[in-house]
């Protein structure tokens, strides 16, 4: 986990940000218990409360579960909402880099064919 | 979250000639790291002493672990306490001082001890007596013989300040250790100057000024009910009733903020960030002093 402390995102932030992706990725699965809080703050040397707060952030966007007494686990992740979880960070990127062309003064059109090209690319 | 706490005090009152200690309540939580900070002669040591024993000439009350009195004997096997004073006579030397914490705790494990000192690379078997140790080694001899017992919660006045910077970091991986180990049940409580060297370690920070806790909160609760404003020198004296302490020059200000009056500040040219623990405390520091800022 890569964790930047003058980045202007709080580290429970960056933290919760960086679960979230290995659970819509499916590298944490269902059921599955998240370090617990005092294991995860001495591994990345930071406070527990830190940690608390990223699982209670990742815990409100209802990607995990606190049992009581036993830590927080994976929760089971409907498909429709994986799917709009990962359309909504699509957007978002491409959103950005709107954003970016029309600093640039890239046309529409140029944008699209920039993209193809990319898409050609990566293929 | 629901929380539970390792000490509870109520309307704790101590008198000295020219200090007054007056702390009406004070909650720590369980299974955390708790920062003391304040100014020199806010009442930092004075506090820890009640509550580590030291000192019993108080009035009010401290119970520990949900309800056991702090005069009961068996609480003190329970706590561990390191400070600045003598803990230890002059002339001990390791050896004495492994034998007399065998004596004074049922949990003393001489193994474990033994470990740490070469661990924390204190001259082995050291035979002229604490008093020729540095300040740093004489810190790590404490905090070895306390983390040689078997305790819930420890009591540490200020244990960075003796400390080379490696050796600050080396402690913050032994208090989140220990709270590791404990998973939940182990709690911390340390006065310190070094805010931002022990940040990274401290969940509860409470903020003494004049015998009197001034602040106090979860560090992450601190810094959103606080922040960090910047801006320009010509918004200066209409910010200056807003902030809690600032500093400024003829290029502009920098102050803390509580942030619920963030809209106050509507219309100036500012910007807004995240303020570190350190800032925060020595905001509200300056805000309490009896010093002479200029």
């Amino acid at each position: 986990m890569n964790l930047l402390q003058n980045s202007g995102v709080p580290i429970y932030q960056q933290i919760a940000e960086q679960l979230k992706a290995d659970i819509l990725a499916g590298k944490m699965r269902e059921g599955e218990y998240l370090p617990s809080i005092r294991s995860l703050a001495k591994d990345l040397k930071i406070s527990v409360i830190t940690t608390m707060k990223a699982y209670e952030q990742l815990e409100a966007e209802g990607l995990v579960t606190a049992a009581q007494g036993k830590g927080f686990y994976v929760n089971a992740q409907d498909s429709e909402m994986l799917k709009e979880q990962h359309m909504r960070r699509v957007e978002e990127a491409l959103l950005e880099a709107i954003r970016a062309a029309e600093v640039a003064g890239l046309s529409g059109t140029e944008l699209q064919m920039t993209l193809a090209t990319l898409l050609n690319i990566e293929e | 979250m629901e929380i539970s706490s390792v000490v509870k005090i109520k309307n704790l009152y101590k008198k000295y000639k020219d200090f007054e200690l007056s702390v009406p309540e004070l909650v720590l939580p369980k299974g955390y790291a708790t920062a003391l900070i304040g100014e020199n002669g806010a009442g930092k040591t004075t506090l820890l002493n009640l509550m580590a024993g030291i000192r019993l000439d108080y009035k009010g009350e401290i119970s520990y672990f949900e309800g056991i009195n702090a005069t009961e004997g068996r609480v003190r096997e329970r706590i561990g306490y390191v400070g600045s004073g003598n803990y230890f006579l002059p002339r001990w030397n390791a050896k004495q001082i492994e034998e007399i914490s065998e004596i004074l705790f049922e949990h003393f494990h001489r193994d474990r001890f033994r470990e740490l000192c070469e661990e924390l690379n204190l001259p082995t078997g050291f035979s002229k007596g604490v008093a020729k140790l540095s300040d740093g080694n004489r810190m790590k001899l404490m905090l070895a013989a306390v983390l040689a017992r078997d305790t819930d919660f420890l009591i540490l006045d200020e244990p960075a300040s003796p400390l080379d910077p490696l050796m600050r970091d080396k402690l913050c991986d032994i208090l989140r250790d220990y709270l590791d180990v404990g998973n939940g049940e182990r709690s911390v409580f340390f006065s310190t100057h070094n805010i931002s060297d022990m940040e990274n370690v401290t969940d509860y920070a409470v903020i003494m000024e004049h015998g009197t806790v001034i602040e106090q909160g979860f560090v992450e609760e601190l810094k959103e009910k606080y922040v960090m404003v910047k801006g320009e020198a010509a918004d200066i004296e209409a910010v200056k009733k807003i902030v809690v302490a600032m500093n400024k020059s003829a290029y502009g200000f920098e102050g803390i903020c509580p942030a619920e009056r963030l809209d106050e500040m509507a219309g100036m040219d500012i910007s807004v960030e995240v303020p570190t623990l350190s800032q925060i405390c020595v905001a509200l520091m300056k805000a309490n002093t009896r010093l002479k800022l200029t």
